[in-house]
């Protein structure tokens, strides 16, 4: 029995000596270079040690552009270089430390058609702050002089590089101030903002529909039955239930959404007695997860059953997280996987690893890049808005419902738009003289 | 309940009126000044926030160890990790990969210990060859730089010239002419090795597990892929053909398989990731509605 301890704890004990060795000869080694770098005072004969004798250190990375290759580390030779040709002194115009200017303004925005006044954009010293004239003007379009720039054309839409021209110790140097000529935001936004309101509108009529009292169909969603099934085989199994909430904070709103079916799975978790995993990538989601789980463990009557240190803080790194979480699933063996929320690279990591141990998996994000991933390597997979969808399905509460109501109409009104606009389009190849017609319908729905 | 529930959501419906409000606003405008300062708060909070997941780290981490857990000794090179890495970048500061040298005033300062290297073609790092040098005050050679006057304090920026594929180019490089203190020499010590740390232990260890996807891409195909009913069969013929269309050896043997490859994925697989996009962007607008409204609760624990 000992000697099956000691194995089981060699690799370990091997593992922390490597550990510690590297930090060992790490530090000794930084310790070095570093002492070298400070105090290499002595009659050295290298270059490097010469140069630093003479007071010059160095810091060793150099980023080289261009096309000769990828950048590389380079080290300061540590033998005298060979002899170079005699060295050429070439005079430089005398020590003048140049003015370091920032302009007043370093981003201006005027509308198509309008022309900009430059007297209200001033050039001052960083430091002192002392005002710089501004002997002329230049821009990359249009027309400019000393107090005015016209784009060049009254419907001139883009980005302008505008140059104010001052004096640095007898050398005109120029301060780029980037201008855009384009409609202003809220009329670029316009559309959105009606389409916004109308959609506000028309989820606000289905919920106060839902809630005085009519039923509403909502659809099966596979995903979403097989929660239930799915936390049942962990407890029978006696196994735990993993969640993951995906890689993005509170501030995403598939993270939210995640958190929204948390609340279910952990009262089924609670009424079942099953042990709740949930590993987090953001120390925020992890404070609301404890809540959220909190608060179902109370309901479900089962506080004492609420464990804390389940939902756990791994790291803020993606690849970090994702070693993490399948430590965990190759440890722990959870017999019910669910990743909802917001996905990245990783997706397929958990989806495979979780394969492997032979959990039921479910997964759910409007990432649509790794929606393939999901449905190659899981059970079952919520697809784009069905993960918003999920509260409501899973609740079935009429604010929800109503919103799910709410959510299809819209969508079937932008069904009917891409229809029309798809007649348009081959109407218009047909027939070239609807194409100005065509052109409008565009114009209304083209936002920036 | 005031602080629990009343006062989280009249928050969320004041941040969630005026964001909306900031967006529909001119740029320039107060409010949309305000809004981007908003954007800003929420990084400034998610820092803050970083010290709780530290701190939630190091206790359960230090409990598993206090407890004499099986893995403490993981535990352990967690924390002792954790906190080198930190000491490191707290003390030493961050990390510039702009190459900057040092020299004291009223010395010149020898190029030759600026070396200077590229990768070749074949991934070898060779030394470059530099033609000349410039800077942007002072007097300068090609082994040696002075500064213009003896008591000259500052920046100075020297260019290396050399030539790539019969082109001129330059490399800046930023010398700085003030007299070091000793405790900088200090910090670069853990600069150094808050650098050394991210380039040779945490990238290693992302490509590592980043590179796993390829074998868990096969295996997930190879299930997927199975010709198991009507529409894995499609799945199969159509991720086969896109697939002989993306490799050189699908268009050797027929040429058309890159066509039919490109218009599978610029018309098919466009049309239902348009929809999808589509479908989403009308559920988060709508859950954030909800949200707004207060109408969605359950992120704050509870119905």
């Amino acid at each position: 029995m000992s000697f099956q301890i000691k194995l089981k704890t060699f690799p370990i004990k091997f593992l922390v000596f490597l550990l510690s060795l590297f930090f060992f000869l790490a530090s000794l080694a930084a310790l070095n270079a570093q002492t070298a770098e400070i105090s290499a005072q002595g009659p050295e004969s290298s270059s490097a040690a010469a140069a630093l004798a003479a007071g010059q250190t160095a810091e060793t990375k150099i980023e080289i552009s261009g096309e000769i290759g990828e950048p590389a580390v380079s080290q300061p030779p540590a033998t005298v270089a060979a002899p170079a040709p005699a060295p050429e002194q070439v005079p430089l115009p005398p020590a003048v430390k140049p003015l370091n200017v920032t302009a007043s303004i370093d981003t201006v925005f005027i509308t198509p058609g309008q022309t900009l006044d430059l007297s209200s954009i001033t050039l001052s010293t960083q430091i002192s702050k002392d005002a710089v004239k501004i002997e002329s003007w230049s821009a990359d379009t249009g027309s400019v002089n000393i107090n005015t720039y016209t784009p060049p054309d009254a419907n001139f839409k883009g980005i302008v590089a505008l140059y104010a021209h001052y004096m640095d110790g007898g050398v005109i140097k120029k301060k780029e101030i980037e201008l855009k000529v384009r409609k202003n935001y809220l009329e670029e936004r316009l559309i959105v903002l009606y389409m916004a309101l109308i959609l506000a509108v028309i989820i606000l009529l289905s919920i106060n529909s839902a809630l005085s009292g009519k039923n509403y169909f909502i659809r099966r969603i596979g995903g979403l039955n097989a929660i239930d099934e799915a936390i049942g085989r962990s407890t029978e199994m006696g196994k735990p239930v993993l969640y993951l909430t995906g890689l993005s904070d509170m501030s995403s709103i598939s993270t939210i959404a995640s958190i929204s079916i948390l609340s279910y799975v952990a009262t089924k978790t609670a009424e079942y007695e099953t042990s709740l995993l949930v590993p987090c990538c953001r120390s925020l989601v992890m404070n609301t997860a404890r809540e959220v789980v909190k608060e179902s463990y109370l309901e479900a009557g089962k506080p004492d059953a609420y464990n804390a240190e389940n939902i756990k803080y791994i790291t803020d790194d993606q690849f970090g997280f994702v070693s993490g979480v399948d430590g965990i699933m190759m440890r722990e063996k959870p017999a019910a996987n669910f990743y909802l929320g917001h996905f990245m690279a990783e997706s397929l990591i958990y989806a495979e690893t979780g394969n492997s141990i032979g959990a039921i998996q479910i997964a759910g994000t409007s990432e649509f890049s790794q929606i393939p991933f999901f449905v190659a390597a899981c059970d079952y997979c919520l697809i784009g808005e069905e993960l918003f969808a999920a509260s409501a399905y899973l609740s079935r509460k009429p604010k929800d419902v109503g919103t799910l109501r709410g959510q299809d109409i819209a969508k079937l009104a932008i069904m009917v738009i891409v229809i029309i606009g798809v007649v348009l389009e081959t109407l218009a190849v047909i027939n070239p003289g609807l194409s100005s017609s065509l052109g409008m319908y565009k114009s209304v729905f083209q936002t920036k | 309940m005031f602080l629990r529930k009343t006062l989280p959501l009249l928050i969320c419906f004041f941040c969630g009126v005026f964001a909306i409000i900031g967006f529909f606003s001119a740029e320039g405008t107060t409010i949309n000044t305000y809004y981007e300062k908003l954007a800003k708060w929420n990084s400034i909070i998610a820092a803050f926030a970083m010290l709780l997941g530290v701190g939630n780290l190091l206790r359960v981490n230090f409990v598993k160890i206090s407890r004499n857990h099986q893995d403490k000794v993981y535990c352990a090179i967690l924390i002792v990790s954790l906190i080198a890495t930190a000491s490191f970048g707290l003390i030493g500061g961050v990390y510039s990969s702009k190459p900057v040298y040092y020299m004291a005033p009223g010395q010149n300062f020898d190029l030759s210990t600026i070396a200077v290297t590229y990768k070749n073609e074949n991934r070898k790092i060779e030394p470059m060859k530099i033609e000349s040098w410039s800077a942007d005050t002072g007097s300068v050679s090609l082994n040696t730089y002075t500064p213009p006057t003896s008591d000259f304090n500052g920046v100075v920026v020297l260019w290396a010239d050399y030539m790539n594929k019969n082109e001129a180019k330059k490399i800046k490089v930023e010398l700085h002419v003030r007299k070091r203190p000793a405790y900088e020499g200090f910090l670069d010590f853990f600069k150094n090795k808050c650098a050394y740390v991210f380039e040779y232990m945490i990238k290693p260890m992302q490509s590592t597990m980043f590179s796993l996807l390829a074998f868990f891409v096969a295996s997930a195909a190879f299930r997927a892929f199975r010709a198991k009913s009507f529409e894995a069969t499609i799945l199969l013929v159509t991720a086969f053909i896109v697939m002989l269309g993306r490799v050189p050896i699908g268009t050797s043997i027929w040429p058309g398989f890159a066509g039919i490859s490109e218009w599978i994925l610029s018309t098919v697989n466009m049309a239902g990731s348009r929809a999808i996009t589509l479908g989403a962007a009308v559920g988060a607008t709508a859950a954030c509605l909800k949200i707004i409204l207060g109408l969605e609760t359950r992120y704050l624990g509870g119905e």
